[in-house]
């Protein structure tokens, strides 16, 4: 088990083209091998051949030399020449060491016995030479007459034996070249056999090992498919090989983690873009309208703003003061609400408009709205959404203390918190019930709202677009004791210190602007 | 778990690759062996190493393709394995054309262990016999002997007993109509007479009175001056009506195939009784379907086992018995299948 593993991690390791020069590299030297084999063999046989034609040759040369002291002798004998004699000694220590390399021992070989009976011939042959050539000497010529014949005798017996030996030979020669061919034969055969054997087992190698190379491709190529179709959660092929193929499938899995990745911080973002898309359309929406609601009301503001300010100052020619202060008063007061289409205004702004208004009323009123502010200094130049504070009073006026039999005030505070300012707008009108302050909280509408005596914002238009720009609830509070105990409305608006309002900066594409 | 079936593919390749590898050193393996069985056969081993032998001992034929002889080769050869010695048929030398004589002469050259030979009672082969004598080579005789030679040993059936058995079963093939049965011989063998008079009188011993005077039994001795004369003297006795035989014995396997055929040939199977000699093919063939009556044999199993010991004892105790007799069996109708066994294990 161990050691399979290990010979997986080995076998992992390798790359494709390791992969495939070792396969080839087996079965070549496997086919190598082989070859060496089958040609040994066939270089062995030839060999053999080679060994026998070599004795054939060399029992011609034996026969040859048998021949010549055959002549030597006969020659000695009718001659008595010492030449001849020189000679026979010569040609019998040749033909010693010639019979040397002939068989000498007994075996079960028609071949070798042959050679093993010619051998043991010649010995006696050559005892008979010599007994014939000393008899000679001694001039026996009986002896001699009689050993020549037996000599001669045995000459042409061994002559005889060595011509069956070279024939027996020549016939094995032909039998061994039989042997060769049909050697030659099965060895085509055996090897082609082999070949196709080693040919089979190499294409199931190389079948099984490039399954092995396009298997993880192919799952690859799915998964890859699978993303192709948006489907980012695919779950990839464990490649456990360290080749090209587990590379590329790693790297494609890293690839698709990071698109994943991506895509899901592109989808938050998007998200979050189309969140603010959605509020800045929407208070894009209530500005304007607001803004449509002056505008209903201002048929000409030119016009209008043109003839009040002839009005106050026909009113300083007729040194009618208070109506030239209350004709400039109104003219701001509307300038101010047609101008004021960008979203933010200042603190100072805010106050000087709800000054103007309670102006306004007061004269119309006759004096009826004790109006009382309290804004620590310093917090003129904060920012904050236009055409808040105008419409709270409006409403402590229109719903608190319009219609009371007490005389009603109206006291404006700001209250710097901790990072925010607050705004309290308290009246002691007539009150609401809890039921009221949750209705208008949640902005449902009223039968008859927003007809009549009123500049046309509602509450719940400050409502919502404190929340829009601040993006946050529940900034503008309600609280009342009940019927006819006052009203308090608390906004809380969390602007920094010197630095104007949090939250999105002034719309540089509003309405635009109705002065001048 | 899922881990080692992830695993598994790669495991499987590596040893499925493995496998594959070892299938083909396996079959290089076995190809090669099968190539190396088929190839290197006997004739090949004649070149290799082979064992050696002690003593070498040499058998003489006069007829070497006979079944005969190479029977008797075949079981000394078998006999000769078990005391380390090696024999050797010679008599082959189609170059020179020797008789065994000088075949004698050769293996006395060659100085060979021992001599197996059949005499042919002539003074050269006992004067041959003697000269191996001299040379320390003992000479055994089979199937003939030549009594005066030097030979150390006889393996055969005893020419006086050997007459009593033909004459016996001859008796058996004589019936009314039986008028003339010849004997034939080959000449020079010194035996012969002893067997014939054997034969004669065994035959005339069983016969009757008048059947005596009807029967008239002789020998033929086929002076053979060269190898073909036998088959012609045994053609003309058959062909001529006045010396055709109603019986006739044969001494040697040559001439029982010789006469059956001429039998044949000359349209008188029925009217001759053979006495065959030896279980070549051809007689055996003639035995079964009822031509030839019967057959004579030697144990030539016992003739080539008896010559080796004969020889293994002498060189090994410097004495051997003088007579070792091997059995004469009868081949009949009603045996000779046993023979075709024989025939059969010994791979003819």
């Amino acid at each position: 088990m161990e050691k399979g593993q290990k010979k997986v991690g080995f076998a992992g390791r390798l790359s494709i083209r390791a992969k495939l020069i070792m396969t080839f590299a087996l079965t070549a030297t496997l086919m190598f091998v082989m070859n060496v084999l089958l040609y040994g063999e066939i270089n062995r046989s030839m060999n053999k051949l080679d060994e026998v034609y070599a004795t054939n040759v060399s029992l011609n040369e034996l026969a040859e030399c048998l021949e010549d002291i055959h002549g030597n002798v006969q020659e000695y004998l009718s001659t008595k020449s010492s030449d001849s004699l020189e000679d026979y000694y010569r040609n019998v220590q040749t033909y010693r060491d010639m019979m040397e390399q002939l068989n000498g021992s007994i075996v079960d070989s028609e071949r070798k016995m042959l050679e093993r009976n010619i051998r043991n011939m010649s010995e006696t042959y050559l005892d008979l030479a010599e007994e014939t050539i000393q008899a000679k000497r001694g001039r026996n010529v009986e002896a001699y007459k009689a050993a020549f014949a037996e000599e001669s005798q045995n000459y042409e017996y061994i002559r005889t034996a060595i011509y069956c030996l070279n024939s027996l030979q020549f016939r094995n020669n032909s039998d061994n070249y039989q042997i060769l061919r049909d050697s030659l034969g099965y060895m085509e055969i055996v090897s082609s056999l082999v070949m196709v054997a080693v040919g089979v087992i190499n294409i199931m190698i190389l079948f099984v090992l490039i399954r092995t190379i396009t298997e993880p491709l192919r799952m690859l190529a799915g998964s890859a498919n699978q993303v192709a179709q948006g489907n980012f959660d695919v779950q990839l092929p464990e490649t456990t090989s360290r080749d090209e193929v587990g590379v590329v499938t790693e790297a494609f899995d890293k690839m698709v983690r990071s698109i994943r990745e991506y895509i899901v911080r592109t989808r938050e973002s998007m998200e979050k873009e189309q969140k603010m898309m959605e509020r800045e359309l929407l208070m894009e929406t209530h500005l304007k309208d607001a803004q449509l609601r002056y505008l209903q009301a201002q048929i000409n503001p030119h016009f209008l703003f043109n003839s009040l300010n002839a009005g106050a100052q026909l009113a300083m020619m007729e040194d009618a003061e208070q109506t030239s202060i209350f004709i400039e008063k109104m003219a701001d007061f509307f300038r101010y609400n047609v101008r004021k289409s960008e979203e933010s205004a200042t603190l100072a702004e805010e106050l000087e408009t709800v000054d103007n208004y309670v102006y306004i009323l007061n004269v119309r009123f006759a004096g009826e709205i004790h109006y009382e502010k309290d804004v620590p200094p310093g917090l003129e130049d904060v920012r904050l959404p236009s055409l808040i504070l105008q419409p709270v009073v409006e409403n402590a006026v229109n719903h608190g203390i319009r219609e009371v039999d007490w005389e009603g005030h109206i006291r404006l505070s700001v209250e710097r918190g901790e990072d925010c300012l607050n705004v309290s707008v308290r009246d002691n009108g007539q009150g609401m019930t809890q039921e009221q302050i949750r209705d208008v909280l949640e902005r449902r509408p009223k039968a008859g709202d927003g007809q009549g005596d009123s500049t046309g914002i509602g509450l719940d238009n400050v409502i919502n677009r404190l929340e829009l720009f601040f993006g946050q609830s529940g900034l503008l509070q309600i609280s009342s004791d009940g019927p006819g105990k006052g009203t308090e409305v608390r906004m809380r608006l969390p602007v920094k210190q010197g630095q104007g309002i949090s939250g999105k900066e002034p719309q540089e594409h509003s309405l635009e602007d109705a002065s001048d | 778990m899922e881990q080692q079936d992830k695993k598994n593919p790669q495991k499987r390749t590596v040893y499925l690759a493995l496998a594959g590898l070892a299938l083909v050193v396996l079959v290089t393996i076995l190809g090669w062996r099968a190539y190396i069985r088929t190839i290197q056969r006997d004739e090949w081993e004649e070149l290799g190493i082979q064992r050696e032998y002690k003593s070498h001992y040499v058998i003489i034929p006069d007829d070497y393709t006979s079944p005969l002889w190479q029977d008797i080769y075949r079981s000394a050869k078998t006999a000769a394995e078990a005391s380390d010695a090696y024999v050797e048929l010679l008599g082959d030398w189609e170059a020179g054309d020797y008789t065994p004589l000088s075949y004698v002469d050769i293996a006395i050259a060659a100085k060979a262990d021992g001599i197996i030979v059949r005499p042919d009672g002539t003074a050269n082969m006992r004067d041959a016999i003697a000269r191996a004598d001299a040379a320390g080579i003992p000479v055994v005789t089979v199937i003939d002997d030549d009594t005066a030679s030097s030979r150390k040993s006889f393996v055969g059936f005893n020419n006086y007993q050997l007459g009593a058995a033909y004459g016996q079963q001859i008796l058996g093939c004589v019936d009314g109509d039986t008028r003339k049965i010849t004997v034939l011989f080959k000449s020079g063998n010194s035996g012969n007479e002893l067997i014939f008079r054997n034969l004669k009188g065994v035959i005339e011993d069983g016969l009757s009175a008048e059947q005596k005077k009807n029967v008239e039994i002789q020998s033929l001795t086929i002076r053979a001056q060269s190898t073909f004369d036998a088959e012609e003297v045994i053609r003309d006795l058959i062909h001529e009506e006045d010396t055709r035989p109603d019986i006739l014995v044969c001494m040697n396997e040559t001439d029982s195939e010789s006469a059956y055929n001429a039998m044949v040939d000359y349209n008188q199977v029925g009217d001759i009784d053979i006495i065959g000699y030896y279980q070549s093919e051809t007689i055996l063939d003639a035995i079964e379907k009822g031509i030839v009556p019967m057959a004579f044999t030697l144990d030539t199993e016992q003739m080539g086992q008896y010559c080796v010991e004969a020889l293994e004892e002498y060189r090994t105790m410097g004495y051997t018995s003088n007579y070792m007799s091997v059995d004469l069996n009868v081949i009949t109708q009603q045996n000779v299948e046993a023979y075709r066994d024989t025939e059969a294990r010994q791979g003819r």
